[in-house]
């Protein structure tokens, strides 16, 4: 029987599998891969977890979703937009709220009826329902009013109100 | 190895570990405050089935982080409740573990800004605390603070607590 030592070895079946033929492209891939789930990740999607009952129906606790740091970068936030709001420390923990008021706008609950300008509001994502009585005011130039979708809360205990635009971190996509 | 390549390696471990040491000796202000915060939440932080004893040396070595005229202010609904001095702090923190089975105290954010003297910072943090009550039931609180701090000799200390809303 005649053995061959000087042929390189032939790639077993599982480090083909594990890091393919040629190992060096196999590093770059990963490395180009890391790259660029480091860059999206960090100034593109977000990813969050949804703590909290503020936001039922339409996101329940314990849900994981993912906010678009870019929405907002051609256009203005929309009314009836899911946008995450960072905190004055950081974002590491931010506020899931649906915007309900623009900029100039006056908001006010009666009944638990959203009012803007005066004129009733229709929300069909909100689905619990609230006998709020709240005067908001008349909201700043770059202001935007945002509010939970679950209205079945204690008034005080439901994190509700302006801020403005550069404390939107972005949309929620999913 | 190349004798060249070895060279570079060691020296840069070498910078390294002296980058690290000056740190640690010369650490910068905003990474004391940083750290003095952190030890206050770990120090406020107890479990379940702590003796009396050990509750009431916790109370009192809380007090080392503020300043004896220390004023903390935090909103309620319809109004604000004011907590003036050591002493007042120090029955609030053991009326705190006598109504709470455990707290867990997490600093998820925390933003120093110092001054331009350099010898008072504002910190702006987030705090989330994981509660269990008496009753055995268990909660997740959400709060947002903004702390004074001032240097004494070479400690930092808390002046004042305030709370904060984003949503305002």
């Amino acid at each position: 029987m005649d053995v061959n030592l000087d042929a390189p070895p032939t790639p077993s079946w599982l480090r083909t599998v594990l890091i393919g033929r040629h190992p060096r492209r196999t590093l770059v891939r990963i490395v180009v891969l890391v790259v660029v789930c480091v860059l999206v990740r960090t100034f593109i999607l977000l990813p969050i977890r949804v703590v909290g009952i503020s936001m039922m129906p339409t996101y329940k606790d314990g849900s994981i979703h993912v906010v678009n740091r870019l929405s907002y970068l051609f256009h203005k936030p929309q009314r009836g937009d899911v946008v995450a709001i960072r905190l004055l420390a950081g974002e590491h923990v931010m506020y899931l709220k649906r915007i309900v008021g623009l900029p100039g706008e006056t908001v006010f609950f009666h009944r638990g009826q959203l009012y803007i300008n005066g004129q009733p509001i229709e929300e069909p994502y909100v689905k619990l329902h609230s006998h709020w009585e709240y005067d908001e005011g008349k909201l700043g130039p770059d202001q935007y009013f945002v509010v939970g979708d679950n209205r079945d809360t204690w008034f005080f205990g439901h994190e509700k109100g302006r801020q403005t635009r550069d404390f939107i971190v972005g949309k929620v996509l999913l | 190895m190349k004798e060249w390549l070895k060279r570079v390696t060691f020296m840069a471990a070498l910078v390294g570990l002296g980058y690290w040491g000056w740190t640690l000796v010369y650490q910068s202000p905003e990474r004391a405050i940083r750290k003095r915060v952190e030890a206050l939440a770990r120090e406020a932080s107890f479990g379940p089935n702590q003796g009396l004893m050990s509750e009431a040396w916790k109370a009192t070595s809380l007090t080392a982080f503020f300043t004896t005229n220390v004023q903390v202010t935090i909103d309620v609904p319809g109004g604000q409740n004011i907590i003036t001095g050591l002493d007042e702090l120090q029955t609030a923190v053991l009326y705190t573990r006598h109504t709470f089975k455990s707290l867990e105290v997490h600093l998820p954010d925390i933003k120093v800004t110092l001054d331009p003297g350099g010898d008072a910072a504002a910190v702006n943090l987030t705090a989330r605390g994981e509660v269990i009550h008496a009753d055995g039931q268990q909660e997740d609180y959400l709060q947002e603070l903004r702390l004074r701090l001032i240097k004494v000799k070479r400690d930092w200390l808390i002046k004042e607590i305030v709370t904060v809303r984003t949503l305002s």
